[in-house]
């Protein structure tokens, strides 16, 4: 591959970090990418706050809460999502290599600060996947917790593979890092096998015994 | 059978057997992996005011407060004004660290 004269050569799967990504306009104070979309950027502070405003609010239903409001964010993401990157390779993003789009996915996260996904396969057969997030935004700002605290991430993952798969699926907690996990951690599937998976997380259970026992539930 | 990554993407998340229950492999098609791989450079005058020259950002303010930042294309479409359009940024407070929460750098540049 050569450079172009007066120019660089980039491979053109990177589509959040191209250097025009970050649209400022300072006399309005505002930031946009490229189709418009308007960057509002916030700090732990806040999303302390927040969290803490929701619990007041709604006492036990807070979790469903921040789920349901995950998957309204889970569902213009993934539109977007879709209608940027489809502008941007030409094709269809369903068309393209899953390995490419996960890839984007990741550097989506990366770049808007949600953490770094990781997506794993191995139970694709038994009709279930897992996703794993270091570095979550939510549990590190919230520190310490008796149960997980990313209710937010499960709606919105919940979302983003209900939208592909075209069939409603659920997404469950299973890891946290406010309980010493190193990431948080999900299984996505349908809701009537997840069923059971917060019993089993207040159980402690860990998230390999918990898809352990969902595959044996289905076989 | 490819492994699930060499699927076309859409494919990998229809055709999962979520019921648990397995089904005979459907026909996997090629996934298109040959859309151009070399981007066209963004236009001058667009990349962001932290990606320029220290010396050169501050001799490019317009001191008389012209628009410091180009407009956006004429082709794109205008900014959009719902709710729903906004995406959220997380920025840590306190000193930045070199954790994931960083802006990615640019892959695969190769300046000429």
């Amino acid at each position: 591959m050569t450079a172009v004269a007066g120019s660089y050569v980039r491979l053109l799967n990177g589509y959040f970090s191209r250097p025009d990504f970050f649209r400022e306009d300072v006399e309005k104070g505002t930031i946009r990418t490229p189709t418009g979309t308007r960057i509002c950027a916030l700090t732990d502070d806040f999303l302390l706050g927040f969290r803490s405003a929701v619990q007041f609010e709604c006492g036990k239903a807070t979790d469903r809460v921040f789920k349901a409001c995950g998957k309204k964010w889970g569902k213009t993401f993934v539109e977007r999502f879709d209608r940027e990157l489809t502008d941007h390779f030409g094709v269809p993003l369903t068309d393209v290599s899953a390995g490419l789009v996960e890839r984007c996915l990741d550097e989506a996260f990366r770049f808007y600060g949600w953490g770094k996904p990781a997506i794993d396969l191995t139970d694709y057969d038994a009709g279930l996947v897992a996703v794993s997030v270091a570095d979550p935004v939510m549990p590190t700002v919230v520190g310490a917790a008796d149960k997980p605290t990313d209710a937010l991430f499960a709606g919105f993952f919940a979302a983003v593979f209900t939208h592909y798969a075209k069939t409603d699926l659920d997404c469950q907690q299973t890891d946290c890092p406010s309980r010493g996990a190193d990431a948080s951690r999900f299984v996505i599937g349908l809701a009537a096998r997840l069923k059971d998976v917060p019993k089993w997380v207040g159980e402690n259970l860990p998230h390999t015994v918990i898809l352990r026992r969902l595959k044996a539930t289905s076989e | 059978m490819p492994t699930p990554r060499r699927r076309p993407w859409g494919q990998l998340w229809a055709d999962a057997p979520w019921d648990g229950k397995a089904r005979p492999p459907a026909p996997v098609r090629a996934p298109l992996t040959e859309a151009a791989l070399i981007d066209t450079p963004p236009p001058r005058g667009t990349l962001s005011l932290r990606r320029r020259a220290w010396g050169k950002l501050f001799q490019a303010v317009p001191w008389e407060r012209r628009p410091i930042v180009p407009p956006l294309a004429p082709t794109m479409p205008p900014p959009a004004t719902s709710p729903d359009a906004i995406e959220f940024c997380f920025t840590p407070t306190g000193e930045a660290d070199e954790t994931s929460r960083l802006a990615p750098q640019p892959l695969h540049e190769v300046p000429s």
